[in-house]
């Protein structure tokens, strides 16, 4: 006899990951904007204008992280990129006083060959990821688990058959079952848990930084001290 | 959703990054390319976190943003130092090496 029961499922959708579709609907405008201004960006004559149609892009990266749920590196690159490397970038333009404006800063000889080159990549790695990942889904936050029921439980919660297999009446409140019993009576008791929420992995992501990946960490740090550094070295004027 | 709708986007903008640093002259709009191409990197690793119900994706992608800070240092210094020597900052004339 073989009674798989799950209790305290009532209610609960099961299946998460099903076609979630304002996630999906934002998720279109927001690839869309992000093509076109990429597009735009490598293909406008302005230099400014470039630096301001990254800007979009960059943004729309970050709004694609916290679609996914990685809100902590969604702030990261609004603070980073948008803060600081853009405001880099158009110093960069203002001091080189780029020509404005000037359709001369993309090569023409060269564009047939640059398009042919990222549309053959582009086709190639369609191809791998449409063949290698075709349908798999991203379950937002942890799956739902199954764990046995503690063995204090509600008489009034357990199914009839149960309750007589295990010889308990129906008002009997809180009644110990030992899981010895249970197993003698090849009696499965599951209960369905339902996993972790979607946002809030940077408990998680600071554990791991400042524990596991500490070397990296002070190793990048390292890196932007010399990355400082060696700016100044070669930029300022002898 | 569908991991592939990330995959397929990144791979677009890594190509239009790719589009960029070919056929560009300006220094500095190869430098914003070269972003452009970071960034489609840190879309897939973002995502395959969340494939995979993991944090090393966002770890990693938060690594990859601070080195691209300190590539963006450097290569702005040197498109200066460029600028100062020659008074362009055109890729293509950059041929001193060409043997």
């Amino acid at each position: 006899m073989t009674l798989a029961l799950t209790l305290a499922q009532l209610g609960e959708p099961l299946t998460r990951g099903e076609f979630d579709v304002p996630e999906n609907i934002a998720f279109a405008i927001i690839a869309g904007v992000m093509l076109f201004c990429a597009l735009k960006m490598v293909t406008t004559a302005n230099v400014v204008h470039a630096a301001l149609y990254l800007v979009i892009v960059l943004a729309g990266v970050a709004a694609l992280f916290i679609l996914l749920g990685s809100d902590f590196v969604g702030a990261t690159q609004i603070l980073v990129y948008i803060g600081a490397i853009i405001v880099l970038f158009l110093f960069g333009i203002m001091l080189t006083k780029a020509r404005l404006g000037d359709d001369e800063t993309v090569k023409s000889e060269q564009r047939t060959m640059g398009a042919a080159v990222a549309m053959l990549l582009l086709v190639v790695m369609g191809f791998a990821l449409i063949d290698g990942f075709r349908n798999d889904e991203i379950q937002f936050g942890a799956p739902d688990r199954i764990e046995y029921v503690p063995t204090e439980v509600d008489a009034a919660d357990l199914p009839t058959p149960v309750r007589e297999a295990l010889d308990i009446g129906e008002d009997e409140g809180l009644v110990t079952i030992s899981e010895a019993r249970v197993r003698a009576l090849d009696i499965e008791l599951q209960r369905r848990v339902p996993g972790a929420e979607l946002f809030g992995n940077n408990k998680e992501i600071a554990d791991s930084i400042f524990s596991q990946y500490i070397v990296p960490f002070e190793a990048v740090s390292v890196l932007l001290l010399a990355a400082l550094i060696g700016a100044i070295v070669v930029a300022r004027k002898e | 959703m569908l991991l592939n709708q990330f995959l397929l986007l990144a791979a677009a903008l890594f190509c239009i990054g790719v589009y960029g640093v070919l056929t560009r002259r300006n220094g500095v709009l190869v430098l914003m390319s070269v972003e452009l191409i970071l960034n489609a990197v840190n879309i897939n690793l973002v995502a395959f976190g969340a494939f995979h119900d993991n944090v090393l994706g966002d770890v990693f992608a938060v690594f990859v943003i601070a080195v691209a800070a300190a590539e963006v240092g450097v290569g702005l210094a040197m498109v200066l130092l460029m600028y100062r020597n020659r008074k362009s900052i055109d890729f293509t004339e950059v041929d001193m090496m060409k043997g």
